[in-house]
């Protein structure tokens, strides 16, 4: 990993278009202000990653799939013709 | 920034294609040009209804991993007070530029007993069904999990 050290006002190039300057350093946290092209995807670390955890979950094989919805239609036509058998 | 209510379908509950037009007769080929968050090579999804009537579950099948596909599912009959806010560089990326022309789907996770599928309200998946660009778009808003049971116990 590249460290580098920085202070309030002072920024980071990555590539030729993309900028991170540090806003503010205050009680343990950091403001940072990010400039780059509209088609790069920017994300907190920790949604990101509950995103793409939940993705991988919810990717199935295509029979898998399939079989899923069979499953799923079954129970929500169920599910409007009576009252839930459990509880 | 645009809003989008849960409304089923777009205008005339014309479904996503009814505007760009599969053409062949297949299902709606969209694309996500930024990937998915742990599929970012899978860009080129068909969008295959079932059922006739149609039901609120449909599949997004991917056209570049053949193993790959998401149940996914209309907000409306489940949530029905989800509204998606999109911001403007989301809705840039997908050339949106009214409500109207977004089609809203969310993923659902149901590898294992369907009476324990979810929904991920906090990445909804956005269309434009004019161009059938899409992004999986973020809502940083606590109330919508990764994981929203899609059936209430």
């Amino acid at each position: 990993m590249l460290i580098l050290t920085r202070r309030a006002n002072q920024s980071i190039m990555i590539a030729h278009n993309i900028v991170i300057t540090v806003l503010e350093v205050e009680a343990g946290q950091v403001r940072l202000g990010i400039e780059a092209p509209r088609d790069v995807p920017i994300h907190r670390e920790e949604i990101y990653a509950a995103i793409r955890n939940e993705n991988a979950a919810a990717a199935s094989a295509g029979a898998g799939a399939a079989d899923a919805l069979d499953a799923l239609e079954s129970l929500v036509a169920r599910g409007s013709e009576d009252p839930p058998a459990e509880p | 920034m645009i809003t989008m209510g849960s409304a089923p379908l777009g205008p005339a509950g014309e479904g996503v294609g009814g505007a760009a037009g599969a053409g062949d007769g297949g299902p709606p080929v969209i694309t996500f040009a930024a990937g998915l968050p742990a599929f970012p090579d899978a860009r080129r999804f068909a969008l295959v209804t079932r059922g006739e009537p149609e039901g609120p579950f449909s599949l997004l099948q991917s056209l570049d991993h053949a193993d790959l596909a998401f149940v996914v599912t209309h907000p409306s009959p489940f949530f029905p007070d989800y509204t998606v806010d999109l911001d403007d560089d989301d809705a840039a990326a997908i050339g949106l530029e009214s409500a109207d022309d977004a089609l809203v789907l969310l993923i659902v996770n149901v590898t294992g007993d369907p009476h324990g599928a979810t929904a991920n309200l906090m990445a909804p998946v956005v269309v434009n069904q004019r161009s059938l660009a899409a992004v999986q778009a973020v809502m940083v808003d606590e109330s919508h999990s990764v994981r929203t049971p899609l059936v209430a116990d």
